[in-house]
């Protein structure tokens, strides 16, 4: 049965057909795109849209499924957030506040032996959370504030203790100690992290592994108006494949979901294998075989690498989360084979490399096809934006970066121009190359509407705009929150506008993102989406 | 940290860049070192292990020749350190990955319950040290490893340009050259003190010396005297205080210890074992 969905506009990104009012669906799949004249006549006509406007559905071409984790934690972030369940969590703006937020929290769960916040980030308040700040949410139960870069946590002196960390702690930078000689509460990278959280029994609360933290994170999705989120970075391990198999066949599941295989450094032969077993399981909702390698940290948190060969504050060069040499075997067999490969590269540094070494490849090796998308690459200027136009390579900004981190930028990591020259998106476009944006959920919201918004305006946490000239026009914004990410995933043949032969998936929005003002475009209300053919209301 | 009162399992990091002989090393402590081991690699196609030491096969496990194990764990380096006390080796052994700072993976051991640093090794292959160095992507990585190791084992030492004074500008660690990748077992893990360990050098490795200092006196003092001692590479040992107190000794080059003994039991005897280097 054909159904006809009547809206007040549909954007539909079809350069041959723009603008429509009219969609019709079969069987998930788009049938009839344009006006009433052009619609199927055997149709039941769906009227529930009439005032509402419908775009492709959203593609988050770069979250993490993790973040269902994370919600099962008090949020302690310096901007307003919305769960799951669509309650609206305001700013921590201060270390107190945050501190009085997790002491509440704290008391309203007594049957849990911890305390634990997530989404502190000591950059906006000049210092960081600490154990004399912790102690105050508890003196008995160990309390643990994870920081927004997830690279640190801060915890209380109970939690010290049964670390037993107060008294003898190890010389290393990793445990800062204050003037008494004793650790401050910051247990700073994932050398010193990992340990403690193991041993307090936490990595099962922050590493998303089962169904319920899935489902808070396709519930978020739904909210955002996403129907195709990538999880970038996934172990595929055995249960978890079992468990997003189970899930993403269940009738009202509300997107689809991309995990690409995150590489552990083996060999690229058996990267690729693990990689091949896990897409025999591929259906229309869980597409999997995409590889993913983080080859460098962040610039906010001073581990990315760049070519300056330091930061603007001093702080030494990054560091490498994978060899070179691993970087070229990937991009070799992928190359000659036409696989897909997704590079984390913050730093310009670490852009310039996979370039270098794709460069090599190409002209040594043979070539079936360059599928490679740069993911963040927030570092690329014009000359790097060049080169990567020139090999096919594709990029994935992390423009969300202007508005929460931009004045840190300006002001300690790369400095006020090369923060204009971030997130690149104008220059990218101009240049011809496939341009996706994206929020890195849990780092920043996954909210495909903000992201425009920071795309179209560059406006800081403070309001300043900053590098006007790399802003994007509405129109591209919406491109890269649709079209562009649905490239970067080898789905633009599905997904990503709507026009004839691809899967019915939309967005339904209360207002028109091309048409309001654009400063407001992160307000738009989202009604819910439309995946698969299936009518999925935002909170249901 | 926290061991309950079971003793910690000494843990040796081997670090260096790729291709400098860090699994050449790790063989050859497999082969020599006297201990059951656990060695812990990113992964068996990199790191491959001698086919005569291994017994049997499962998966990411090899069982190796002597009770020794080899697991490959990929990037999960903490969930795979949190384990360990589960199967009570007398020594673990981490080979990390090539561009990853030996530093980081130090303090996750010393972080881990159970777990005692006992050194930081890094690898590095004479005839291309320099060309990595001088690298524009990975050269301060590089040099960053070698100014993190206690101990440095120098492969192709004859093939280094600058020779062994020319490496001494990135490191204030004892360098170990090799031609072969065989060094004393003694240098690299500690002579055996009360406990199994490699046996004692002998006459044929023309490398290094070993001398026993007498354990008597002052704790720091003793130490002080061991570290004055020219090419010292490895100390280990018992100090017999005048205050009736035992404390225990440990030098792998440039990571020094010395703190009270504190186990129940009968009291070792004082002295301390050292190798230098001739």
């Amino acid at each position: 049965m054909v159904t006809v969905f009547r809206a007040r506009a549909i954007r539909t990104l079809d350069p041959a057909r723009p603008l429509a009012d009219h969609v019709a669906v079969d069987g998930g799949r788009i049938v009839a795109v344009g006006g009433a004249v052009d619609m199927p006549a055997e149709a039941v006509v769906d009227d529930r849209f009439a005032a509402h406007v419908l775009v492709p559905g959203f593609v988050e071409g770069h979250a993490h499924l993790q973040v269902g984790a994370m919600w099962q934690s008090c949020y302690c972030g310096r901007f307003a957030r919305t769960g799951p369940d669509g309650t609206r969590w305001e700013d921590a703006d201060s270390i107190d506040a945050a501190v009085e937020r997790l002491g509440r929290w704290g008391a309203a769960h007594p049957e849990d032996d911890l305390i634990v916040g997530w989404g502190f980030d000591p950059i906006y308040f000049g210092r960081s959370c600490l154990r004399a700040d912790l102690d105050r949410v508890s003196s008995d139960r160990p309390v643990v504030m994870f920081h927004a870069s997830l690279h640190i946590v801060s915890v209380n002196t109970a939690a010290l203790v049964r670390l037993g960390l107060l008294d003898q702690p190890p010389a290393t930078d990793s445990v800062p100690l204050g003037a008494d000689g004793l650790p401050t509460g910051e247990l700073r990278g994932p050398e010193a992290m990992y340990p403690a959280i193991a041993q307090l029994g936490l990595m099962g609360r922050v590493m998303a592994t089962n169904d319920e933290a899935y489902r808070v994170a396709a519930a978020l999705a739904r909210r955002a108006g996403v129907t195709t989120m990538a999880d970038l970075g996934s172990g595929y391990g055995t249960e978890q494949l079992d468990a997003l198999a189970r899930l993403t066949a269940e009738a009202d599941w509300p997107m689809r979901l991309v995990p690409t295989l995150l590489s552990d450094g083996r060999p690229a032969t058996a990267m690729f294998e693990k990689a091949d077993a896990a897409a025999a399981r591929s259906t229309d909702m869980l597409r999997l075989g995409g590889l993913k390698i983080v080859l460098d940290g962040s610039i906010q948190g001073f581990t990315a690498r760049v070519r300056a060969g330091e930061y603007v504050n001093g702080k030494p060069n990054g560091l490498w989360y994978k060899p070179p040499e691993h970087v070229r075997e990937v991009l070799a067999q992928a190359v000659a084979e036409g696989r897909q490969v997704h590079i984390h590269t913050n730093g310009d540094q670490a852009s310039e490399l996979v370039l270098d070494l794709l460069d090599d490849v190409v002209r040594t090796g043979p070539v079936a096809a360059v599928d490679v998308t740069l993911q963040h690459a927030q570092l690329m200027d014009e000359g790097l934006l060049r080169r990567a136009a020139a090999l096919g390579v594709k990029v994935n900004l992390f423009v969300n970066h202007v508005f929460y981190w931009g004045e840190a930028h300006a002001a300690a990591t790369v400095g006020e121009e090369r923060a204009a020259q971030m997130n690149a998106c104008a220059t990218a476009l101009r240049l011809g190359l496939t341009v996706a944006i994206h929020s890195d959920e849990p780092v920043t919201p996954m909210f495909p509407l903000f992201t425009m918004w920071c795309a179209v305006n560059r406006r800081t946490h403070l309001g300043r705009v900053l590098g006007p000239d790399e802003c994007l026009t509405p129109a591209q914004a919406l491109g890269a929150v649709t079209l562009g990410p649905a490239r970067t995933l080898g789905l633009d043949d599905e997904i990503g506008s709507i026009e004839v032969g691809k899967r019915a998936d939309f967005t339904v929005l209360d207002a028109d993102p091309l048409a309001v003002d654009p400063t407001t475009i992160r307000d738009i209300g989202v009604w819910g989406t439309v995946c698969a053919g299936r009518v999925l209301p935002a909170g249901g | 940290m926290g061991d309950n009162g079971a003793t910690p399992v000494p843990v040796l990091v081997v670090g260096g860049y790729l291709g400098a002989g860090k699994t050449t090393l790790v063989n050859h402590l497999l082969r020599a070192s006297g201990q059951r081991l656990m060695v812990l690699v990113n992964d068996f196609g990199q790191s491959v292990i001698d086919a005569q030491l291994i017994e049997a096969s499962d998966g990411d496990v090899l069982q190796l020749a002597g009770g020794c194990v080899c697991c490959q764990i990929g990037d999960e380096l903490s969930a795979a350190l949190a384990r360990v006390a589960d199967t009570a080796p007398e020594r673990v052994v981490i080979e990390t990955s090539g561009v990853a700072q030996p530093a980081a993976v130090a303090t996750m051991v010393s972080l881990t319950t159970g777990l005692q640093l006992d050194a930081v090794v890094v690898v590095a292959d004479g005839e291309r040290i320099d060309e990595l160095l001088a690298d524009r992507y990975v050269g301060d990585i590089v040099a960053a490893q070698l100014a993190q190791a206690d101990l440095v084992v120098l492969n192709r030492a004859e093939e280094t340009s600058g020779g062994l004074a020319g490496l001494a500008a990135w490191t204030h660690a004892p360098v170990l050259p090799t031609i072969d990748g065989s060094v004393s077992a003694s240098a690299l893990v500690g002579p055996a003190v009360g406990g199994r360990g490699p046996a004692d050098l002998g006459p044929a490795d023309l490398r290094f010396n070993t001398l026993r200092l007498p354990g008597e006196g002052d704790p720091a003092t003793v130490l002080a005297a061991v570290q004055a001692l020219p090419g010292l590479v490895r100390a280990k040992g018992f100090v017999h205080a005048a205050d009736g107190t035992v404390h225990v000794l440990q030098v792998a080059g440039r990571r020094a210890s010395v703190a009270p003994w504190v186990r129940p039991g009968s009291v070792p005897p004082p002295g301390v074992l050292c190798i230098t280097r001739r």
